[in-house]
């Protein structure tokens, strides 16, 4: 994973969006949309391979409605960029992926 | 004039493939009171009409999210003949919005005008006292992005008391949608479905002109659907 590095997904529930790299403690999540019809979203990411339920938190997003909206998750703490390769629109309330999009080269 | 009142509850559910899976989050509640009339327009034409009041609840891990209000407004036109061999009927019309916000979670309906026919064949059987069988065909046209269903029931009753009537059946849905395609972040109301129910019902006559029920059903078989038993009483009342 290097800066630059983008993931774009689209799902259930009007969700829809671009997440891109910017640096180690910063994604940059684009055109972002949710038509408010789905409960208790989070973002997060992690690898493909593992389960999504084990992936890293990023932001809690609730029933937020977005209508393409713009803006930064910005960690605390940087992320190992070998850790991750997907980013996920995840429910918390019933476990199961909206939308997700794997990380490639611009 | 029929009222009647309905709930169901489920914890688990049949997944896309028809297997069985636990629900959702914690699961599942729907209760239901329903308001069905019939008005004879012509000795041969019927007017059709029930009115649905819903609350449908999604228990999520964290936290239970409820809808309430009037569903969908099914509203159809009667035409019957009878015959040598039974009772033959052709329905068409239409389940209707009754201005519930299609963005709830969960859904009370697609949101959309949803046309509907049914072809109904009843008949008495004589081995039974006051024996009779009834069989439903139909053909709904599904809004919302949902694939279009054909509902289905079989029932065989009798009056095994002069006033008591015991009622045993199946009744359901196939779904004419590819499953898998089905989006699972939908929730059940929202996504293709398909279900078969055993359905079972006691009916009393405790005046000339007033009946009481009460009934259950339990699904069988399916996909994508809650499985749980419903429970239903009702009321109705025969207009001179």
């Amino acid at each position: 994973m290097k800066a630059g590095d983008f993931a774009a997904f689209s799902g259930s529930h009007g969700v829809s969006g671009t997440a891109t790299l910017i640096d180690s403690k910063t994604i940059r999540v684009s055109s972002f949309k949710h038509d408010g019809s789905a409960p208790g979203l989070d973002l997060r990411v992690g690898l493909s391979t593992k389960s999504r339920a084990n992936f890293v938190v990023i932001r809690i997003l609730g029933r937020q409605s977005f209508q393409g909206g713009t803006f930064d998750l910005t960690l605390t703490e940087p992320l190992d960029l070998n850790a991750f390769d997907v980013f996920t629109v995840w429910c918390y309330e019933f476990r199961t992926i909206i939308a997700e999009g794997k990380f490639r080269r611009p | 004039m029929y009222l009647g009142a309905a709930t169901t509850s489920a914890t688990t559910a049949f997944d896309e493939a028809g297997d069985r899976v636990p629900f959702p989050g914690k699961g599942a509640r729907q209760r239901r009171a329903t308001l069905y009339v019939e008005a004879g327009l012509t000795d041969s034409l019927t007017l059709v009409a029930a009115a649905p009041y819903q609350q449908l609840t999604s228990r999520g891990l964290f936290s239970d999210f409820t809808t309430s209000g009037a569903a969908d407004l099914d509203l159809r036109l009667r035409v019957s003949r009878t015959t040598s061999i039974g009772v033959f009927a052709a329905e068409g019309g239409a389940f209707i919005p009754l201005g519930y916000d299609r963005l709830d979670f969960p859904q009370l309906g697609t949101g959309a005008v949803e046309p509907v026919v049914n072809v109904a064949y009843g008949t008495s059987i004589a081995k039974l006292p006051q024996g009779f069988l009834s069989l439903q065909l139909g053909y709904r046209a599904r809004g919302g992005g949902l694939s279009d269903e054909i509902p289905f029931s079989a029932k065989v009753g009798a009056f095994f008391h002069p006033r008591i009537g015991t009622f045993v059946g199946v009744r359901g849905w196939r779904s004419r949608g590819d499953f898998r395609d089905t989006d699972p972040t939908l929730g059940l109301t929202a996504a293709d479905s398909e279900l078969l129910s055993a359905a079972g019902e006691i009916y009393v006559r405790v005046a000339p002109r007033f009946d009481v029920n009460a009934g259950w059903a339990r699904p069988l078989a399916g996909r994508n659907g809650g499985i749980g038993n419903e429970w239903s009483v009702g009321v109705a009342f025969h207009a001179p």
